[in-house]
């Protein structure tokens, strides 16, 4: 491995990255997140105690902060890099060198730590400037300041960018199912940290930092144990301070942490394995099935690029009639047809027979939680046909074709809209005429609201990002937070069984909002 | 109308153009604002001063009033890789506002057209670059168009298939506008009725072919230099092409008067007006 190619790539791809509006965003989303911290937003609290905010304890939370945040945001924000070489197709151009493919898709790690880097970087320096604006300790410890950020939070990095080049390399994590996929992965992969106690699979370092803390606070008045880390309002609870020193960094515990280095090298010399180096026709699995082609099926080749005999033989030039019936003004039905059978192309029969085993379970399901959990699933189903919603034109680059015809803000993105509140409505078609039935309008409205909301998510998501990615990440977290927990407040599809009015009226008037800065961002995009 | 970006580059700049039916050849270097004024003309994208009017109605204020009767041809687009050219072209033509029935006639008259009958139940993911432009011209052709813009069509096809399509393009410019834009002036030779050479944004020249080639009449000269020559030549003429015979170079140059003894002039071809506008703007920008 070539460490010059390797910076080059890194560099070439990280200033790529940093010179996009979307990194901006990023970095407005990191202060802002530093200004809920400072807030008092997102806290760590034993029992109803927290942290005196000396060195030691802003290090801490400001690091799991990022730790946590990264793990699930930023994944998202940076499994594209190889994807951006694909589509820009400056991939073609790196393929044809003697570039290794572990040295390529190093230093796209690289350069993914890189970006998520400068994330953590911004919130080390807010931690800084929180211990100074809260002055609740004078003395500032740059090394415990540090500490966390350099043994916590950078393995942990580390790894995501590794991970995050592997996903983007086996072919079933590439799109969309990879996108949720990764969610419960993410899931999982906390569960087991908080259990492990700094065992070698806490990724973030959370039992390990639970342990510390516990620890400190054992002999404070009035605990009886419990660590909480939280994100987000707490409800105006106020906590009683304690000295926290912080981290015993033993041997063991920086070998633990150092272990996920290796852990994200092993993770790339997989994604090498998988990598197709821009050709389609490669990765482990093409291998193995040419392996297995006999010789009298290699004779045919695959003939996908290949034109037909048939195309090649010279024909008298066909004239072209004038169009029989002039285009019409409106013809919105014919719209929405064309975007259902769009949407649904390419759609297993396996896919669809999973929807068809759910759409029969929400009309059998009872009343109550089965039957929420029957429409929560039912509706998790299509996340990948939502989530191209919006972001089609912009990923086949086919936006000039579409945006140049007759209304494509007027009669085009409803019709897209349309397509998926259609899809939504017949997927849970069971558990809405379940719902009439019982005459239980709440329901019904909660419901028609749901169905009209997730399109135009995906929809507002989907125009503004130009990718499917955003939708399947939140919309992932969202379903898991909201209908099937249930969370009532965040229950946009009226799974839980008791449910306020003013719940689906909320999420009506989200999906009038979003409905509009879909089409501001369509309008935005015709017109550059 | 002009057209700055951000970073205060001027892509187009006080240009004005009136058009009626025919075919416009529209040449350019790279970078000239070619590929701006296609996109303003396709109403993707707004002029930052000025107007473009389709019939009257402003295209900025109203758009519709010419996209449903544009055909638009992009130099890069894409296409749904898990549909195949038949459900492409109707889906298209639905967004278009086309009638189902009419679509389908008009989609097999098309794919005809383009020579992609036999692959027209292909997924569009496995067509070569060239049967894939060709998708993309039966797209543009779909709602008999008034105005057809064509962004370099012929690139990615082969000699065949670039006949074809100049053949098509003369035979559809009958009561209609064509914008062909390409670098192949051979192209531009065999279709356009008018010619606009467009430069660092500026309209440099707009006229029919017959006039560009009656400006050069008498100016343009084949000279056989030596192979020493050659480097002092180029420098202080401009030399449309070189060729390298037994007898020495012959160079093809434009001038108005002949470059040295022994030259002889010669008709003027297309290449050798479009270089001796862009040369002359770059002189007059240049003092």
């Amino acid at each position: 491995m070539n460490p010059r190619v390797l910076y080059q790539i890194a560099r070439a791809d990280f200033l790529e990255r940093v010179r996009r509006y979307s990194f901006l965003v990023t970095l407005a989303f990191t202060l802002y997140a530093a200004f809920e911290a400072n807030r008092g937003n997102i806290v760590a609290n034993v029992g109803h105690y927290r942290g005196v905010y000396n060195s030691a304890w802003l290090g801490m939370l400001l690091s799991l902060t990022a730790s946590f945040l990264i793990s699930v945001i930023g994944f998202y924000i940076i499994k594209n890099t190889v994807e951006r070489d694909r589509r820009t197709g400056v991939g073609q151009i790196l393929a044809a060198t003697p570039m290794s493919r572990l040295t390529y898709l190093a230093g796209k790690a690289l350069s993914n730590l890189a970006v998520v880097g400068v994330i953590a970087a911004i919130l080390l320096c807010a931690a800084f400037a929180m211990q100074l604006w809260r002055a609740e300790s004078a003395g500032v410890d740059p090394w415990k300041l540090a500490a966390p950020f350099l043994i916590l939070t950078l393995p942990a990095l580390a790894f995501l960018s590794a991970l995050a080049v592997l996903f983007e390399c086996v072919p079933g994590l590439r799109g969309g199912f990879g996108n949720v996929f990764y969610f419960f992965f993410w899931t999982a992969l906390l569960a087991v940290g908080i259990q492990s106690h700094a065992g070698p699979i806490d990724l973030i370092g959370i039992g390990f930092v639970e342990g510390s803390v516990k620890q400190g606070a054992g002999q404070l008045p009035g605990y009886t144990g419990g660590f909480s880390f939280q994100i987000g309002p707490h409800g105006g609870e106020s906590f009683d301070t304690f000295v926290w020193n912080g981290f015993q960094w033993t041997g063991s515990v920086i070998a633990a942490r150092l272990a996920w280095f290796l852990f994200a090298f092993l993770l790339l010399l997989l994604a090498a394995a998988f990598f197709n180096r821009f050709d389609p026709s490669r990765g482990v699995f093409r291998r193995f099935a040419a392996f297995r082609r006999t010789p009298a099926a290699e004779t045919e080749g695959d003939g996908a690029e290949a034109e037909p005999e048939a195309d090649r033989v010279t024909r008298s030039v066909t004239h072209l009639r004038p169009l029989a019936v002039a285009p019409a003004g409106s013809r919105f039905p014919a719209v929405l047809v064309a975007e259902l059978r769009l949407m649904l192309k390419g759609r297993s029969r396996w896919w669809l027979l999973v929807a068809l085993g759910l759409l029969i379970g929400s009309f059998a399901a009872p009343a109550g939680e089965p039957r929420g959990k029957v429409l929560a699933f039912a509706w998790f189903w299509p996340v990948l046909i939502w989530s191209a919603m919006g972001a089609r034109e912009a990923q086949h680059a086919t936006g000039p074709l579409i945006f140049s015809s007759a209304r494509a803000v007027a009669r085009q993105l409803p019709a897209v809209w349309l397509a998926g509140t259609l899809l939504a409505l017949v997927t849970s078609a069971g558990t809405g005429l379940r719902f009439l039935a019982a005459a239980d309008w709440v329901h019904v409205f909660a419901w028609l609201c749901g169905a009209m909301f997730i399109p135009a998510l995906a929809l507002a998501l989907g125009v503004w990002s130009g990718t499917s990615k955003l939708f399947e990440g939140l919309y992932t977290a969202f379903w898991y937070a909201g209908p099937l927990q249930p969370t009532p407040a965040l229950d946009f599809m009226g799974a839980s069984p008791h449910l306020s009015v003013r719940v689906p009226i909320f999420y009506l008037a989200a999906t009038i909002a979003l409905l509009a800065a879909a089409a501001a961002g369509r309008r935005r995009q015709i017109r550059s | 109308m002009s057209k700055q970006y951000e970073g205060k580059l001027w892509a187009l700049r006080n240009f004005t153009l009136d058009l009626g039916p025919g075919v416009l050849g529209l040449l350019g270097p790279n970078g000239a604002g070619k590929s701006t004024l296609m996109r303003i003309l396709a109403t993707i994208a707004n002029p930052t001063e000025g107007a473009v009017r389709w019939n009257g109605a402003d295209i900025g204020e109203q758009p519709d009033a010419l996209r449903s009767e544009l055909g638009y041809l992009p130099q890069d687009f894409g296409v749904y890789p898990n549909l195949n050219a038949v459900e492409f072209l109707e889906y298209l033509a639905a967004v278009k506002g086309i009638g189902a029935a009419a679509a389908r006639r008009r989609i097999d008259e098309l794919l005809a057209l383009v020579n992609l009958t036999d692959a027209r139940k292909r997924p569009l993911g496995g067509y070569s670059g060239g049967m894939r432009q060709r998708v993309g011209i039966a797209q543009a052709l779909l709602n008999d168009p008034k105005l057809l813009i064509v962004d370099e069509p012929t690139a990615g096809l082969d000699p065949e298939e670039r006949v074809r399509f100049r053949n098509l393009l003369s035979e559809l410019s009958g009561e209609r506008i064509v914008i062909l834009s390409t670098h192949i002036v051979s192209d531009v030779e065999a279709t356009a009725t008018g010619i606009a050479i467009v430069s660092r944004g500026r309209l440099v020249s707009h006229a029919t072919p017959e006039a560009l080639l009656a400006r050069l009449e008498g100016r343009v000269w084949e000279w056989v230099v030596g192979s020493d020559e050659l480097t002092a030549a180029r420098q202080r003429l401009l030399i449309s092409t070189v060729t390298r015979r037994s007898d020495g170079v012959h160079a093809r140059v434009v001038a108005a008067a002949p470059p040295g003894p022994g030259a002889q002039s010669v008709a003027p071809t297309l290449e050798d007006a479009y270089l001796n506008a862009v040369s002359t703007e770059r002189r007059t920008e240049a003092s």
